[in-house]
């Protein structure tokens, strides 16, 4: 995990020196700067002789001293990234966060988990390992319920985001569960318990920081049983690279069950398809038909 | 303002009278109607039918309303809204007085009238919701009420039990008929409006860039919607309806009264409906606060003649209104085994 | 305009807190009118959900016996205009719960109020008691 940062950091500072910044970016960018405003000279100079760098590598872990932004994708009427439109995640998170073979019906997949695997305490890994060998029965997506927070961003449906400066409500297809994510300035509201938690959001320059608590304690995180307590806290950075990628971070906290927090992160792509719209996965009715076809069985 | 005083008896679904239509200024029909005691009427349903005969010709409500505008150009509707709260009566108002328990709202009235509910614009009459035919009757064909009186007949089944009580999508235009207790948000983005209904958490998005009709078979349970702004009214085209229950009905006001059978259920309840089922709506902001709804509802397999309601729907939330998640199927079993004496809690489906 | 929205605001609290379950599913199509429950009990469980929350509670029959009745209470945005959190329902709390027994028998019952061990009695039921 400190190699991880050390190198991060390095990554960070060379974008910030090498990453060409237009005047009008700049000026997007920072809500006290003034329309029009010249940049420092040091930045001056670095944005003259600098070589835009493609795909330069997202930040991962450090946090910069200045934010530095690499996206010049679309913004909304208030300066902030666009991410309206359609997402999804590839890859077999939704199955299995930490690396795995294939088994039947399961492709094999990488760890999506920095430092590879789970933190949990001792306790709670077995209770983990229990959890995967129940998973056909004790797994609650099964049961149609809603997936929580953050599996409900990787399962294998797209996701639609609708942004306002206010508001920013998700929508996913996978039992028409959504969350609203307030950015009024609303505080948490305290002592409860919602499927899809109580989440409130702010920008951090072009990224933007959700915070979700009120999570209880009956959703997983993929269908191998990863699991968490109702003290979970989920702060998840949505952080777009350019109008189709966004680097997802989303760190677990709960004390109840892993040693440490510990950080999950994967890419979400746009869906770019024309004239694609969200469309529904009414698990509820699957149940109903299952249980209409057993009574007239009997 | 007068404050519209609602008593248990007292309709609630209202429009806006256009002063330049012909029917008589000031008509109030059965608005005072103390509770307990029916309108002369056609005498359905035992005590409390009422014809809305007397009502004048439905005409959409005229607003000199200038709304805001949204950055990419809309009409801006945007907020947190509650359902004006009034009883969803189509055909008539008055909830049967017989079925009410002690402590319950069991009724078609969706909340306690005690409430206040939020003020309609000035002169808005009170009727039925039902608007089109002007008797107000659900012009449902012969086969359809056969089928509706079954599935009302037998609501201890599970496979006729109210498919929002199962926790099914409630369709539309049902969802705008509301649960009045929990509220709505419209967002609005470049190129679309999204309706958000708090209960049952379900979000409908709609486009407005005139793309083509979705292929007939990709079917949602919400329909699929096509928007448009006529002026400043949103229009929306809803088609591409799943039909996979008789169970899961797209109109109805809140639940179903029990034991009223289906020829004196006025609300819409157990109405099944086909794959050419359509609806088109109508939003029209009349006020900074409110919002009339009107929806053409279309369906050549159940309907003899295409019908309309239209009523004030929504009201701005309170500045201290707390969305709050509402979750349903989650919680829902023990209620299934009450009604139906079925247990689904253990049933395992395969997902993706 | 002001007066619509105070009014409005002032209504909330009741507005909120009615006829979610009339807008659920029928009352009388689970419970009986006509079989009015006072049970006494410690909470042995509680599930802060929708469309109901429900508590269990382990009531002493008249034979001694223990039994665990599921109680069912309004939806939480109900419970909450009206004080109630997740850590107002913690087990081991002894409450007294008024309400109508279930249709078919068994041990569940809709809560119409619930006293708590301090002599607070808060109505947890979806509609206004004055009806």
């Amino acid at each position: 995990m400190k190699k991880l940062v050390t190198a991060a950091a390095c990554a960070a500072a060379a974008v910030v020196l090498t990453v060409a910044l237009t005047p009008a970016a700049r000026a997007q960018r920072g809500a006290a700067a003034p329309q029009g405003a010249t940049p420092q000279p040091s930045q001056a100079a670095a944005q003259r002789d600098a070589i835009p760098q493609r795909g330069a590598a997202p930040q991962r872990g450090a946090a910069p001293v200045q934010p530095a932004s690499s996206y010049n994708g679309p913004r909304t009427s208030d300066r902030k990234p666009d991410l309206n439109g359609l997402w999804q995640v590839l890859g077999t998170a939704h199955y299995n966060l930490e690396a795995h073979s294939a088994s039947e019906g399961v492709p094999a997949g990488f760890s999506v988990v920095d430092g590879s695997t789970i933190p949990y305490t001792p306790g709670a890994l077995a209770k983990r390992n229990e959890n995967f060998k129940n998973r056909l029965v004790a797994d609650p997506l099964r049961k149609c319920y809603m997936p929580g927070v953050p599996r409900a961003t990787y399962l294998p449906f797209p996701f639609e985001i609708t942004q306002t400066p206010k508001h920013i409500l998700m929508a996913y297809e996978f039992a028409h569960a959504t969350r609203t994510i307030f950015l009024d300035g609303t505080p948490h509201m305290e002592d409860l318990d919602f499927w899809m938690g109580d989440g409130r959001g702010t920008w951090d320059a072009d990224t933007l920081v959700i915070n979700t608590i009120s999570l209880g304690d009956k959703t997983w995180f993929d269908e191998a049983g990863n699991f968490h307590s109702d003290a979970l806290k989920v702060t998840e950075r949505f952080t777009p690279t350019d109008a189709t990628h966004i680097n997802y971070e989303a760190t677990i906290d709960d004390a109840n069950v892993f040693t440490r927090p510990w950080k999950m992160n994967m890419t979400l792509y746009r869906r770019v398809e024309k004239n694609l719209e969200l469309l529904e996965y009414e698990c509820a009715e699957h149940v109903y038909e299952k249980v209409f076809k057993e009574k007239a069985g009997k | 303002m007068k404050r519209l005083v609602m008593t248990s008896a007292l309709v609630a679904v209202v429009y806006l009278q256009d002063t330049a239509a012909q029917a008589p200024a000031g008509q109030t029909p059965a608005a005072q109607a103390p509770a307990g005691q029916a309108p002369a009427g056609r005498g359905r349903g035992g005590q409390g039918a009422a014809a809305p005969a007397n009502y004048p010709s439905y005409v959409r409500p005229v607003s000199n309303f200038v709304p805001p505008r949204t950055p990419d150009g809309q009409p801006d509707i945007s907020g947190l809204y509650v359902a004006i709260g009034l009883p969803r009566g189509i055909e008539t108002h008055v909830a049967p007085m017989a079925n009410r328990t002690a402590n319950r709202a069991n009724s078609e009235y969706g909340f306690n009238v005690r409430n206040g509910a939020p003020k309609l614009p000035e002169g808005a009459i009170v009727r039925p919701i039902g608007v089109d035919p002007p008797d107000g009757k659900i012009p449902l064909t012969p086969e359809a009420l056969a089928r509706r009186k079954d599935i009302i007949a037998h609501q201890e089944k599970i496979e006729r039990l109210d498919g929002r009580v199962l926790c099914l999508a409630n369709g539309v235009p049902r969802a705008i008929i509301p649960a009045p207790v929990v509220g709505y948000q419209i967002l609005q983005k470049p190129g679309s409006v999204v309706l958000f209904y708090e209960q049952n958490h379900i979000a409908r998005s709609i486009p407005l860039d005139g793309r083509p009709a979705l292929d007939p078979s990709i079917r949602k349970a919400m329909g699929v919607s096509r928007g448009h702004w006529d002026g400043n009214t949103l229009v929306v085209e809803v088609t591409n309806f799943t039909n996979n229950f008789e169970n899961n009905w797209v109109i109805g006001a809140i639940s179903a009264t029990p034991g009223v059978p289906a020829e004196s259920l006025t609300t819409g309840h157990g109405i099944p409906h086909s794959d050419r089922y359509k609806v088109t709506e109508r939003f029209t902001p009349i006020d900074a606060d409110t919002i009339h709804y009107e929806a053409k509802i279309e369906d050549p397999k159940v309907f003899t003649q295409p019908w309309t309601i239209a009523y004030y729907a929504f009201s701005r939330a309170p500045k201290d209104y707390i969305p709050i998640e509402y979750a349903c199927f989650e919680g829902n079993d023990k209620n299934i085994l009450l009604m139906t004496d079925t247990d689904i809690s253990k049933i395992r489906v395969d997902v993706p | 305009m002001s007066t619509k929205r105070a009014s409005a605001a002032a209504s909330l609290a009741v507005l909120l807190s009615v006829a979610s379950v009339a807008a659920h599913h029928a009352f009388s199509a689970e419970f009986d009118p006509n079989k009015p429950v006072m049970l006494v009990g410690a909470i042995t469980k509680a599930d802060w959900t929708n469309p109901h929350a429900w508590i269990y509670i382990d009531v002493k029959g008249p034979d001694d016996k223990v039994v665990n009745w599921s109680i069912e209470m309004g939806p939480p945005s109900a419970l909450l205009r009206r004080g109630w959190k997740k850590s107002s329902m913690q087990a081991g709390t002894i409450v007294k719960v008024e309400g109508f027994a279930a249709k078919n028998g068994k041990e569940f019952a809709n809560a119409t109020n619930v006293t708590m061990p301090d002599g607070t009695r808060v109505f947890v039921g979806a509609d206004d008691p004055v009806q």
